[in-house]
């Protein structure tokens, strides 16, 4: 039925990342951690397949000698994003239609 | 691996979800606005109770005092913050109180040099960055707040300098702290 949503968003980590990466100039891996309430080889396994698909960039660093993780949305990502939520609109519409 | 898939609604809630996050971002911030406006409150009513000898120690103490005390809790704040994460919001409002500081700092300074009240310029720039902070969080509260600066700043024109110092802590008080204690959900 949702076929035309873009499978690899519509998942609820995926999606919960994306939504937080919009909101933020970049965020750090704890925080997405935090936010997502998953675990971190999860957490590092969704982000794993969002860089892939070159929706997300993600920057290895250090700060005061402990790794830092910092996250970012690319162009393809938000406009990927911004298709995602056009095609729910759709569903929605036709939801509302429907009763 | 088998993938929850959502449906519309599902992922609708989501996105609200996140959305609801980065608005509790403000309730990270409302101790700073209670803090300074509690502060600059205090200092206005020090400094009036100096002028009327019910406090006997140069003018000048509660401006250095005060705005003291609220840096040093600022900067500690900032650093034991655990959200490190930057959103766009608290970007844009830090940016807008960091240039309105300036612009604080600058009329501070001019009214300083020029002998005059510096409480009209204080309150617009504290009313500019109330409204806006209110236009971006949708809270009527906030942009009405920002018209009682304005409001209180032109009054401040036609009131002697000691019940400038009463006005402007109560346009602290009004505008600023209680807002800020009663808007427990924005």
């Amino acid at each position: 039925m949702f076929n035309d949503l873009d499978p690899l968003l519509n998942s609820p980590v995926r999606l919960a990342i994306m939504s937080i990466l919009l909101t933020v100039k970049h965020a750090h891996f704890n925080d997405l951690l935090k936010e997502t309430q998953t675990t971190q080889g999860n957490l590092s396994h969704q982000l794993k397949k969002l860089h892939e698909a070159e929706y997300v960039q993600i920057e290895k660093t250090f700060k005061n000698n402990y790794p830092l993780t910092i996250i970012t949305i690319s162009e393809t990502g938000k406009k990927a994003f911004e298709v995602y939520v056009e095609n729910i609109k759709k569903y929605l519409h036709l939801n509302e239609n429907n009763t | 691996m088998n993938e929850t898939i959502l449906n519309p609604n599902e992922s609708l809630a989501i996105i609200q979800k996140v959305v609801n996050s980065t608005r509790q971002d403000y309730h990270i911030q409302r101790k700073f606005y209670i803090l300074w406006g509690m502060l600059i409150a205090a200092a206005s009513f020090s400094q009036y109770a100096i002028l009327n000898h019910i406090l006997s120690i140069p003018w000048f103490y509660p401006w250095i005092f005060f705005p003291g005390i609220g840096l040093i809790l600022s900067i500690f704040w900032g650093l034991s913050s655990k959200k490190t994460s930057l959103s766009y919001y608290n970007h844009f409002v830090l940016t807008m109180w960091f240039t309105l500081y300036i612009a604080i700092g600058l009329s501070l300074f001019i009214s300083l040099f020029n002998q005059i009240s510096p409480f009209p310029y204080l309150l617009v720039c504290v009313g500019i960055g109330t409204s806006i902070s209110g236009f971006l969080m949708k809270n009527r509260l906030f942009i009405l707040c920002g018209l009682i600066f304005g409001i209180g700043a032109i009054y401040c024109l036609y009131l002697p300098f000691q019940q400038q110092l009463l006005l402007n802590g109560a346009c602290m008080i009004i505008g600023n702290v209680m807002p800020n204690l009663i808007s427990h959900h924005v």
